[in-house]
């Protein structure tokens, strides 16, 4: 038996249900700080009936819309699940975008109510973007001048309960932002279950068991979270074991409390991971299944994960999909293919599977005259489906300018092969001539010496330009050489601090402000040169 | 085999033409085969359904399963029941 | 999830540290069981999600996709192929068919979970004539009370469940029996033994048991589809599994063609190695030839599926009919380029001896080839009449790189197809006259088959009606095996036609593909005349021109070498690194 489709009902039902699911965090809830970092159904469910009538008291009403932003937790789920059940709709967004940029987010929602903490609330009001016109804030930690302290809130009456129709927006997320200020997704009750339906049928390995423990290290400010919450209650595997800050301490800590047989991140956390599981694989024994979604995985982050698990057959999931659209597909890798592309020209996991059999429809059409191509020819994939989002907030036409036909654009790059599995080449925007950047990154990741990233920068006319960081001394010319001689023409790399690179809300690199960056450093040292 | 199509064809033609077919198939005369018989006594097996109800769609232009003739146990059952088939669209 | 390809999970077979080796695959025959890290990997990948449609929740679109997902297995071991799920396919397809939507929810679920059915049908009294079964069910105040045996099916003991044919009622017709799924966890009193093992020569890892049914209760709600409707349902649901195996077990063939040519090249005789002998070159060259027939035609079976089901009746008989000869007549041909060393199962070639088994026992269980050509013999003349009206060409049927949607299974008939879309080739204007401009040596080829056409349609219209009936005539199974063998001719030209301009397809590889397809089909035309026909059927060719067989056998090497299988979709067998380094865009499909 499925979950209902509004989130507003989804802890209810949970908490009703026979056998339910358990949380272990490695913090506790932002929006109860005091209650510890175990909870199971019934403590959730009430925490969203009280969260729901903190919302009421400050205001929210049906058709209303509420920003949450803060630091990244699973109470996401919770408070937008609040928020529906009066009627309203929840952003919930991640404190870590630029603050320009979520006050834009702000401007466009024109919510009644900004959930937050302390942090974000100085931040904003130090370039002007608070108080808001409209909006109350509600403050989560402390207490501070034009907002509302939680403690104030503490006791408030539950809210009455004015569900919205399944065809009405029911939740907003945030695009990752790799291109400016993030785009609002907003999803309908009957959109998010066209992107859920995945995650209740019951496929093989990838569906929780009673015993799984799973192991979720993702953003749960965006659509992923909302479809796997909505799953795991529906599944009831042992425990969920929430890693809301990534990092390393943090986790290590969860899985020294309790070991998973599931875990799931994005790729750059995996990498963020490396030393934790180079330092202690007995942690990571026990998995049976590592989920990767949001965005290109390589083979060499994978291997070190998938040869530290015991278990004799184990499974990468790569998932592929956007907050726009849900998942798109996913390929299967197993252990011994992975550790045998090592070093090959064929060192990627660009194979993201065929696109999931009636759900979606997937096109590989061409660039300028949008037609369909023939399997094995390289152009725009554009997918078709029930769970595409109804709009970008404040920016409908730009919405509407995405699509061909019924198609959606996805914005990647890439070709059909005869099975009709989906190999990616790259993102539109990042192309490069004769290549793909993402097999080129891929391969010298496992082929430099230390290389801890790799980024292939489209130039234009000019050569692509590869940004490298490097644990250790840069690569010698010669090694630079040996790596690149099988690859298509490259400029000479540039050497990055780890740290210096540029990134997303997800931890994705953002090119364009890395491309950004580096044009500042060399106008830089031209300048250097020119007054030397 | 001539060409005749069912909506314009009676009970009474079909019954004949299904007599006639029988008839060929047990190699008795036509007079001998009783339209109330079981096919199965007439010697009719289902095998034998699978060629008939080929010749009953190239006769008279309707899509008809098998198993149409296997649950009409006699010629005038069976007659009746085509009797009432629309036309097909070959 | 789209599963990983198990090319890539088992990997190279002669490889000591693969997790599915020849050696081991011996090891475990031997035992008469099979690899179980390979049976709990499959599992594990989702084995069972392969034989359930996407719409309930499975993997299955496309047929022609689900053959290529799951070949890898079958080029290394078809025992494992058809102990490890195929049998759960033919239950399977009968549920996919008939079963109301609860049955075909909790067979899906069963599946997909790791569950295998056994396919209940056979019994050894009555071998093909499914009428014949005696195994029967009464109804009674619990539900189903089932008394009999069924022998020879794979898996009955250890399978979660059952799909039963068994007598329902009346006296036995094609409406006197039913299908009830039984489940072993929920069934009422009585009993069902199911302790007895067949021992077979082939597929001796399989486990071929028999049921003895002493009383068995079973819920009364156990149908699949209506009470009386199994025989209907059975004919439509095989024809599926008609195609499918076919291709499938076309992939032993292609091992050991590969493992024939490894050991050719490498086998020492007399100071050359046995590849340098002409003779060798002519075995091998007419075992490609039997797979690329049989390949043609399964494929072409497996697409027909999908674009005209109201042909397959006809058509997966065919297949099934012809496939198995020419498999074994390819291995027959193996076996003599590997001479006597063959029965040294010891060393690295020893896997060729237990390919060989298994496939002669590969009908087991499963229709043989005469109830196959018998399931032709009553539509003759409706085919001989429609086949005479012509029709249209649709070249997808030939075309591997098309696109297949979801089968439509109440789609499956029983009678003749409105048009025969395999021998359409033959007839077909551009066809011929493709053949005239690029490969005018075989013509006269395609002349002996445009005139077998035409004697065998007039033959056709000779048969007296009671020639057709349970009592077939010999002259009516001759056609019949003639019409079989006009299909894979048709098959054969309309995928060299398609194939041409496919980077994928031996036709685009070399032209002497054609040749060989060709001059092994036609080996299919007896010569020996028959009875009433009097024209005496045409003339084989005597011999094979020695030069096509030298240019076909490298063109073989070259495929080989460059880690591609055979068949008539040559794809890369991705474990094994091509010699020579291509692009990107050269590996793509």
């Amino acid at each position: 038996m499925n979950p209902p489709k509004n989130i507003a009902l989804w802890f209810d039902w949970h908490a009703e249900r026979k056998r339910t699911t358990k949380l272990r965090l490695d913090r506790p809830f932002d929006i109860a700080p005091d209650a510890g970092r175990h909870h199971d159904a019934a403590s959730m469910a009430e925490l969203v009936r009280e969260a729901s009538g903190w919302l009421y008291q400050l205001g929210v009403r049906h058709g209303d819309r509420v920003a949450v932003i803060k630091n990244n937790h699973f109470d996401f789920i919770l408070l937008s699940a609040a928020a529906a059940r009066v009627g309203a709709v929840a952003a919930t967004i991640s404190a870590a975008n630029q603050t320009e940029h979520l006050a834009q987010l702000i401007d466009r929602l024109r919510p009644t109510a900004l959930v937050t903490t302390s942090e974000f609330l100085t931040r904003l009001t130090a370039i002007g973007g608070w108080p808001y016109t409209g909006c109350r804030a509600l403050l989560l930690d402390g207490s501070m001048a034009n907002a509302t302290s939680l403690d104030e809130l503490r006791g408030s009456a539950p809210a009455p309960v004015s569900l919205r129709g399944d065809d009405e927006p029911m939740m907003i997320t945030h695009s990752s932002g790799t291109t400016g200020v993030p785009k609002l997704v907003v999803h309908t009750a009957d959109t998010n279950r066209a992107a859920t339906r995945l995650e209740l049928l019951p496929m093989p390995v990838a569906v929780s068991g009673h015993k799984d423990v799973l192991l979720s290290s993702i953003s749960f400010a965006h659509s992923r979270a909302y479809a796997w919450a909505a799953a795991q209650f529906r599944w009831a595997p042992d425990e969920l074991m929430i890693a809301s800050t990534h990092q390393i301490g943090d986790v290590e800590r969860l899985m020294d409390e309790h070991r998973p047989s599931i875990v799931e991140t994005v790729p750059n956390i995996f990498q963020h991971w490396l030393p934790l599981v180079g330092r202690r694989p007995e942690l990571f024994a026990n998995v049976r299944y590592y989920m990767n979604t949001f965005d290109l995985m390589h083979p060499s982050i994978a291997r070190p994960f998938v040869n530290a698990s015991r278990r004799r057959l184990l499974v990468w999931g790569h998932s592929w999909g956007q907050s726009e659209v849900g998942p798109i597909a996913g390929q299967a890798y197993f252990r011994p293919q992975l550790n045998k592309m090592a070093g090959t020209r064929d060192d990627n996991m660009n194979n993201m599977g065929a696109p999931w059999p009636g759900m979606i429809k997937a096109q590989v059409v061409d660039p300028a005259t949008r037609k369909p191509l023939p399997k094995g020819e390289v152009g725009d994939i554009i997918v078709k489906s029930k769970s595409i989002c109804v709009d970008y907030l404040g920016e409908t036409d730009r919405h509407r300018a995405n699509f061909d036909g019924e198609f959606w654009r996805t914005g990647d790059v890439g070709y059909r092969d005869r099975l009709g599995r989906i190999h990616f080449v790259g993102r539109a925007v990042d192309a490069i001539p004769n290549g793909s950047e993402t097999e080129i990154e891929s391969v010298l990741l496992e082929r430099i010496a230390g290389a801890s990233e790799v980024i292939i920068l489209a130039q234009g006319d000019d050569l692509p330009l590869p940004v490298l960081c490097v644990d250790g001394a840069a690569p010698t010319d010669e090694a630079w050489r040996a790596a690149t001689t099988d690859l298509p023409p490259l400029s000479p790399p540039v050497v990055l601090p780890w740290d210096e690179l540029p990134r997303t809300s997800t931890w994705k690199v953002n090119r364009a402000r890395l491309k950004e960056r580096l044009r500042e450093r060399s106008a830089e040292t031209v300048g250097e040169e020119r007054s030397a | 085999m001539t060409d005749i199509r069912s909506d314009e064809v009676s009970g009474d033609t079909l019954r004949e033409w299904l007599r006639e077919r029988v008839a060929a198939y047990g190699d008795v005369p036509a007079g001998g085969v009783d339209v109330d018989a079981q096919l199965t006594d007439l010697g009719l097996d289902s095998v034998y359904a699978l060629t008939l109800c080929g010749d009953i769609e190239d006769t008279f232009g309707i899509d008809l399963d098998p198993s149409v003739i296997w649950d009409h146990g006699t010629i005038r059952e069976l007659a009746d029941a085509l009797a009432g088939m629309p036309a097909s669209n070959q | 999830m789209t599963p990983a390809d198990l090319e890539q999970v088992f990997g190279d077979p002669t490889a000591p540290d693969a997790l599915l080796t020849h050696h081991a695959i011996l090891a475990a025959d031997r035992r008469r069981e099979l690899v179980p890290d390979a049976e709990s990997a499959l599992t594990h990948w989702g084995f069972g999600a392969e034989f359930v449609p996407a719409s309930l929740g499975g993997r299955w679109v496309s047929s022609e996709d689900l053959v290529r997902r799951i070949l890898p297995v079958f080029r290394r071991d078809p025992a494992l192929g058809l102990g490890q799920g195929v049998t759960s396919l033919m239950a399977a397809v009968n549920v996919w068919v008939a079963g109301d939507e609860r049955v075909r929810h909790d067979v899906a679920a069963a599946l997909i979970g790791g569950e295998r059915i056994a396919t209940g049908f056979h019994e050894l009294a009555h071998g093909n004539d499914l009428l014949g079964n005696e195994c029967a069910a009464t109804l009674g105040p619990d539900g189903w009370t089932i008394t009999g045996r069924k022998e020879v099916i794979n898996n009955i003991d250890r399978a979660e469940s059952a799909l039963l044919f068994v007598h329902t009622g009346g006296e036995p017709s094609a409406r006197a029996f039913s299908l009830l799924h039984w489940r072993k966890d929920r069934t009422g009193s009585g009993a069902a033994d199911t302790g007895y093992r067949f021992e077979t020569a082939g597929m001796r890892g399989c486990q071929i048991g028999a049921v003895t049914f002493d009383r068995l209760v079973v819920g009364a709600d156990r149908f699949v589809g209506e009470p009386g409707a199994a025989v209907s349902t059975a004919l439509r649901a095989f024809q599926v599994t008609r195609a499918v195996l076919p291709a499938l077990t076309n992939g032993a063939l292609d091992s050991a063609t590969r493992l024939a040519l490894d050991y050719a090249r490498r086998r020492d005789l007399y100071g050359s190695t046995v590849w340098q002998l002409p003779h060798a070159r002519h075995l091998l060259v007419r075992a490609w030839g039997a797979l690329l027939v049989s390949d043609a035609l399964a494929r072409a079976g497996v697409r027909l599926l999908h674009r005209h089901p109201d042909e397959t009746f006809l058509a997966t008989a065919a297949a099934k009919y012809l496939a198995p000869a020419l498999m074994n007549a390819g291995m027959a041909d193996l076996s003599t380029l590997f001479g006597s060393s063959f029965y040294a199962v010891e060393d690295e070639y020893g896997i060729f001896e237990k390919w060989l088994r298994d496939l002669i026992v590969v009908p087991i269980g499963h229709a043989g080839s005469v109830a196959c050509l018998l399931s032709l013999v009553p539509g003759l003349p409706t085919w001989a009449r429609r086949v005479a009206r012509g029709g249209s060409y649709d070249g997808a049927v030939f075309d591997g790189r098309g696109e297949l949607g979801e089968l439509d299974f109440g789609a499956l008939g029983l009678g003749v197809g409105r048009q025969d879309s395999l021998v359409i080739a033959l007839q077909d204007k551009a066809i011929t006259e493709a053949v005239r401009s690029e490969q005018p040596a075989l013509v006269p080829i395609l002349e002996l088959w445009q005139g077998e056409l035409t004697a065998v349609l007039s033959g056709v219209r000779e048969l007296a009606p009671n020639e057709l009936g349970s009592d077939v005539s010999p002259r009516a199974m001759e056609l019949a095996r003639r019409a079989a063998g006009l299909m894979a001719a048709g098959a054969v030209l309309g995928t060299w036609f398609e194939g041409r301009d496919d980077p994928a397809s031996p036709f685009a590889a070399t032209g002497d593909a054609l040749a060989v397809a060709l001059l092994r089909v036609t080996e299919l035309l007896s010569h020996v005349p028959v009875a009433g026909l009097g024209d005496g059927g045409p003339e084989r060719p005597a011999t094979w021109p020695q030069e096509v067989c030298d240019r076909a056998a490298r063109a073989v090497e070259r495929t080989v070498d460059a880690g591609l299988c055979l068949g008539t979709e040559q794809g890369p067998i991705s474990w094994k690194r091509p010699s020579a380094f291509t692009t990107e865009r050269e590996q793509r499909d």
